[in-house]
């Protein structure tokens, strides 16, 4: 096995370029899991935890962008504030030594759809920056992955950061697993309120092959807000609202059955989740404008 | 295949002696092992190390039932680094082993009969090299059909797994006449559980180092529970008399039951032998699950029959435990989960069935609670059914039924000496509840769901259950059960020195701190230093059955008796004193507090030695109506659960566990209440979230990832009642204490959840699905009525419309 | 563990199956295994053409008789008995003790 250590971001892409096949590591709490089981065998590893480009995250006007090799650790630290949505994604993550190592851009990287960090970077509408020594591309966090722990990246590039808007609004991120710390999404939820835009954006981890997001179900409580002038009243959306979104983010959701739970099950919670995502969200808002 | 050039020098392998803080019985001595382990300076087995080592890796079945039409190890062989690859045909002596029934190959040779089992052996000069030569040897597989339950084993026409067929072993008991009680009975409940396999998860995987001796014989260093039934084993299977193999324990890393059966003892020797050189086999997590038994998945049938007034007429149980491919102690286990099938409870007429059948499914064997633990799930949900249905208060159903001293159980054995059931359920009952639910609470770790973030408090339960068990302590059913212990008396220059010397496991419970404050108090002597277990003394027996305190406890005891009465006859013979009169004491022969002479003086250049077997009182097997005086004595245990439950997501937190145990006599009072904590975890694992899942033969998450054990966020504070009513025939009056809380821990928490939620909850663990009331995983299939294990009691459907 | 002793004795029987009976050689071993798993004690495969008989001394001797006559039965040229005693470590530390009644 080979292991490539390069002390920046050029060098980094130089070697990916001349080792195409070399699999990046940063953390690794996802790869070191393979390799210890035994389920790969990389000829050679790429590690870009020495690379100071990609520790770091930076304002963009209006947007935050934000290095792949950031640790969950320091979102929680640093990003609380403009990035709620993916803080709180991030504090379900692990335990404390795994959100000291791993990055969301393993969690881009793996493309598993019970990442945590994933979610809010589709409620967002993230996008993912892929580096080669030939340029850098963006790329909507959507299309970056097209399948289960698959991706749009090619070989000759590095996942350098993500970019998304600073959050306007209260954000959630909810996820159920049957322990309570330490676990493995069986399903999880993120939402985000964007007041200024009259928009609500959310997305199911977890509950198929990708996360997905939930087009209509927004929609509809756009429409229930819109209708009630509610953004500006700040007024309570109703119990029925909140159940019919619920339901609508069910309606969204393509569940499997695993050892984790099943299908029934996800979907079912799915709708728990989201209701009571948006019923917290919107309590904020509304005290937001006390 | 090239040979050691260099012999290897061995610096040192596995543990010292230890010496220990001071203190006698009834005190907290300090766990020697305690601040090592924290700091990660403790040497575990897989630590060791020799120079010249080589490392051992296992090939095994993936498939969980097939034939090996052949095997093709040429390209392993000709791996560079590779010192040995070796098949059943190089296993020296008998092929097969087995603690009870010799029926498990060491290798496999024409069949595989679980997933995961041996097939082939290397020794390589580095881990990684064994793997990939692991990874090169080709085995030509034809995948035969899959025995996938032990009902499925029991029906006519399944496949068998061994000539003598699939069923293992069925304890019947007769109590009384149950047809007669049942014109008497005003009310009957009726009930299904099951239970699924619980890993014993011990962090310290299966290793051990096998050390050549250049004369045909070898050291094993190993990890493990009983190392005379390894010796006895690995004597047979490398066809070496018994002295020239010899073992060590080195640091185990947790046991629970899985180290009882062999795992890599075999396998290593085999490789030593073979190369002449030291081999280490150290497991990694996922061969773990695939490495050693589990807790046997029990399918139970029950139907409880009482007066309205809640006295108890009758039980019927049928109970039917998956063995899986190999017989392990599951003879054993059976016998147990029919003798205690109906509770500490006084049951004037039983019929009791209990069957185990050989699967394709992982072995099953000895878990802590060992087969009464997935009974005592049965009888306390069929009490609390009882309660539920009679009106009642279910701690007043127990109180009104409780064992007490004199009550026969339905082997027809008398309960000798105190059987505290009401004491216990009483001392819970007078415990404050906690406040709750939820309280308002902000904080997450509070919550259902945890750190996750799923309820702010909305749908959030709380629920309260309580449960009673009880078990056998020590081996039982006419089992020869004793443990040797070796105890010296010398002066040092530093005074004088009791060495304790037998082969019982420390496995983490505590042992070698209490051997030293036994010898301690009963010799009077400061420094007492406990010798490494090893075979070189005799049996100890098994760190198990919650024996090893009373067994080896009491080992130590009589030796230190035998070194008193010798040292104050000779006491006697020189001061003349009256030997009745004499005590030790702070390293002196006293007289009413008199000091008569020192032991420095006494003693002098000849040490007093003594080495002593401790048996407790004779068994006898069941006969065929499964009567017999079959147990030593027994240790009793009742759990409270509060739980909070979100109903609407089926998350759980457990607010708090308390408990009542009855211990005899707290020897080291911290180490009885962290075995009482670290079972009462246990439990509420199995409770909630530890099953090693099966699907076809095949383990679907052989993994911590998503085989999930209790996090601290999980396991809530215990609120412990220590009783010590003293046992008549024990050591010190003492009760074994490791497997109780594992016990009555899983019914209390599941009764909680069943009265937060008001839904049945049959099968443990209980996940989400069926606390919000979706169907549990894919439908399993029916048992077919008629076949073994519900011919007695018929089906339930049968049964309800006579 | 046990509430169950060790099996007091057990007999492998090893056979060798002759080209020249009526059978061929797999089902010689085949009938053997057959007899063994009706023949009482507890059967179980103990090697390619193995079979070992484990339980109580009586059952365990009448059953390898009668294995051994099905062998025969069935053209068996050799059927190796092994009866071994299962040995216990000793209860002093020296090798080989016999496991006495209490």
């Amino acid at each position: 096995m080979e292991f490539l250590r390069p002390p920046s971001l050029h060098e980094a892409l130089e070697a990916k370029a001349a080792h195409p096949e070399a699999v990046p590591i940063s953390g690794g709490t996802d790869l070191m899991v393979e390799i210890n089981f035994d389920r790969g065998r990389p000829e050679t590893v790429l590690d870009l935890s020495r690379v100071p480009e990609l520790a770091e995250w930076e304002r963009e006007n209006g947007h935050v962008r934000v290095g792949a090799g950031v640790t969950y650790e320091r979102i929680i630290a640093e990003l609380g504030e403009a990035l709620p949505g993916l803080a709180m994604a991030s504090r379900t993550v692990g335990s404390p030594q795994i959100r000291n190592r791993g990055t969301v851009g393993g969690n881009l990287g793996t493309s598993s759809p019970a990442g945590d960090g994933l979610p809010p970077l589709y409620a967002s509408e993230a996008e993912v920056e892929l580096s080669s020594t030939g340029g850098t591309r963006r790329v909507p966090v959507s299309e970056f992955v097209t399948g289960p722990k698959r991706n749009a990246l090619r070989p000759d590039e590095l996942i350098s950061a993500f970019r998304m808007p600073r959050a306007t609004g209260p954000q959630q991120y909810a996820k159920v697993g049957t322990r309570n710390a330490m676990v493995i999404a069986v399903c999880s939820f993120g939402l985000a309120l964007c007041p200024e835009r009259g928009r609500v954006e959310a997305c199911i981890g977890s509950a198929g092959p990708t996360p997905i997001r939930t087009p209509e179900a927004e929609r509809f409580v756009e429409g229930v807000m819109e209708e009630g002038g509610l953004w500006e009243t700040r007024g309570p959306i109703g119990d029925a609202a909140l159940r019919r979104f619920g339901e609508m983010v069910q309606a969204a959701a393509r569940p499997i059955d695993d050892v984790r739970g099943t299908a029934a099950y996800r979907v079912h919670a799915i709708g728990v989740l989201a209701r009571r995502s948006l019923g917290w969200a919107w309590d904020e808002y509304r005290r937001g404008g006390e | 295949m090239t040979r050691a050039q260099t012999t290897p020098t061995p610096t040192r392998v596995g543990p010292g002696p230890t010496t220990f803080s001071p203190g006698g019985i009834g005190e907290s001595v300090r766990r020697p092992d305690g601040v090592p382990k924290v700091t990660g300076e403790f040497e575990f087995s897989s630590d060791m190390r020799l120079d010249g080592m080589l490392w051992g890796a296992t090939l095994r079945s993936p498939h969980p039932s097939a034939r090996i039409w052949s095997m093709d190890l040429s390209r392993a062989e000709a791996m560079p680094g590779v010192r040995a690859v070796l098949t059943h045909e190089d296993v020296p002596g008998r092929k097969v082993y087995g603690m009870e029934t010799p029926d498990q190959p060491v290798l496999a040779w024409d069949r595989v009969r679980y997933q995961g089992e041996p097939v082939a052996l290397v020794a390589a000069d580095h881990p990684e090299t064994a793997k990939r030569a692991l990874g090169s040897i080709r085995v030509d597989y034809e995948v035969l059909d899959v025995v996938s339950s032990a009902e499925e084993a029991l029906a006519e026409g399944a496949p068998e797994l061994h000539p003598s067929g699939n069923l293992l072993r069925h304890v019947r008991i007769r109590h009384g006449d149950a047809e007669a009680a049942e014109a008497r009975a005003e009310v009957v409940v009726r009930g299904e559980y099951e239970i699924g396999m619980q890993d014993q998860a011990f962090l310290g995987p299966e290793s051990g180092l096998a050390v050549p001796d250049g004369r045909g014989g070898v050291d094993l260093y190993v990890a493990t529970q009983w190392l005379h039934v390894d010796q006895d084993q690995l004597a047979e299977s490398l066809g070496l008399p018994h002295d020239m193999v010899r073992l060590t324990l080195s640091g185990v890393g947790g046991a629970f039951g899985g180290r009882e059966d062999l795992s890599m003892q075999v396998h290593a020797c085999m490789l030593a032998l073979h190369t002449e050189r030291p081999v280490k086999i150290v497991y990694d997590r996922e061969e773990s699950f695939y490495g050693h038994v589990h807790r046997h998945p029990c399918k139970m049938r029950y139907e409880h029959g009482a007066t309205r007034s809640g006295e108890l007429v009758y039980v019927r149980a049928s109970l039917v435990l998956d063995g899986g491919a190999y017989a392990s102690s599951s003879t054993a286990v059976v016998a147990n989960a029919a003798r205690f099938a109906c509770g500490p409870y006084r049951v004037p007429n039983a019929v009791l069935d209990a069957y185990v059948a050989y699967t394709n499914n992982p072995p099953c064997g000895a878990m802590r609670g060992f087969g009464a633990v997935q009974t005592c799930f049965g009888y306390e949900s069929q009490m609390d059914k009882l309660a539920e249905k009679l009106g009642m208060d279910p701690i007043e159903l127990r109180l009104r039924n409780a064992m007490k001293e004199g009550t026969r159980l339905p082997t027809g054995q008398k309960i000798e000496g105190p059987a505290p059931v009401a004491e216990l359920l009483e001392k819970l009952r007078e415990m404050p509840l906690p406040e709750g639910p939820g309280g308002g609470t902000r904080d997450l770790r509070e919550l259902p769901g945890g750190v996750s973030n799923t309820t702010h408090g909305e749908g959030v339960v709380r629920g309260v259950g309580y449960a009673v068990g009880f078990k056998n302590v020590g081996f039982s059913e006419g089992f020869d059960d004793y443990s040797t212990a070796r105890v010296r008396l010398s002066v040092t220059d530093d005074g004088p020195l009791v060495e304790v010397h037998t082969a019982a496991a420390e496995v983490g419970q505590g042992l070698v701190t209490v051997e030293a404050q036994i010898a301690r108090t009963e010799l009077g002597v400061e420094k007492v230093s406990v010798l490494p277990a090893d075979t070189r003394v005799g049996s100890s027996g098994s760190s198990s059955a919650s024996r090893q305190t009373y067994m080896t406890g009491g080992a130590v005891k009589l030796a230190c008796e035998a070194i008193r009465r010798r040292l104050f006859e000779t006491v006697a013979e020189r001061h003349g004193e009256d030997p009745e009169g004499l005590a030790l004491e702070n390293g002196s022969v006293v007289s009413d507090g008199r000091f008569v002479v020192a032991l420095d003086e006494i003693l002098g250049a000849e040490p007093i030695e003594e080495t002593v077997v401790h048996r407790h009182v004779e068994t006898f097997p069941l006969d065929e109506d499964g009567q017999g005086d079959a147990d030593v004595t027994y240790a009793f245990s009742a759990h409270r659960a509060v739980v909070d439950v979100d109903v609407e997501l089926g998350l759980v937190r457990v607010v708090e566990l308390a408990t009542a145990q009855d211990v005899g006599k707290a020897l080291n009072p911290q180490a009885v209440e962290g075995q009482i904590e670290g079972g009462t975890a246990q439990g509420l694992g199995l409770a909630l979230l530890e099953e090693i899942q099966v699907r076809d033969g095949r383990v679907l998450n052989a993994s911590f990832t998503d085989y999930l054990l209790p996090t601290i966020l999980d396991m809530p504070p215990v609120r412990t009642e220590i009783l010590e009513l003293a046992d008549p025939g024990a050591p010190y009056g003492l009760r074994g204490v490791g497997e109780p809380p594992n016990i009555s821990t899983p019914p209390a928490v599941v009764a909680a959840l069943r009265d937060a939620t008001g839904r049945e909850l049959p099968r443990m663990p209980v996940r989400p699905e069926a606390l919000v009331g979706i169907a549990d995983g894919p439908p399993r299939r029916r048992p077919q009525p008629g076949s073994a294990g519900y011919g007695t009691l018929g089906s339930l459907e049968e049964r309800r419309d006579q | 563990m046990p509430g169950h002793n060790r099996d007091e004795l057990t007999a492998e029987l090893k056979i060798t199956p002759s080209p020249r009976a009526e059978q061929p050689p797999q089902a010689q071993v085949e009938a053997v295994m057959r007899a063994a798993g009706e023949a009482g004690p507890a059967a179980h495969e103990a090697g390619p053409d193995s079979v070992v008989l484990s339980g109580g001394r009586e059952e365990v001797l009448d059953a390898a008789r009668r294995v051994t006559e099905a062998a025969l039965d069935a053209g068996a040229k050799t059927v190796e008995v092994r009866v071994e005693a299962q040995e216990e470590s000793g209860r002093f530390g020296e090798a080989g003790g016999r496991r006495g009644s209490p």
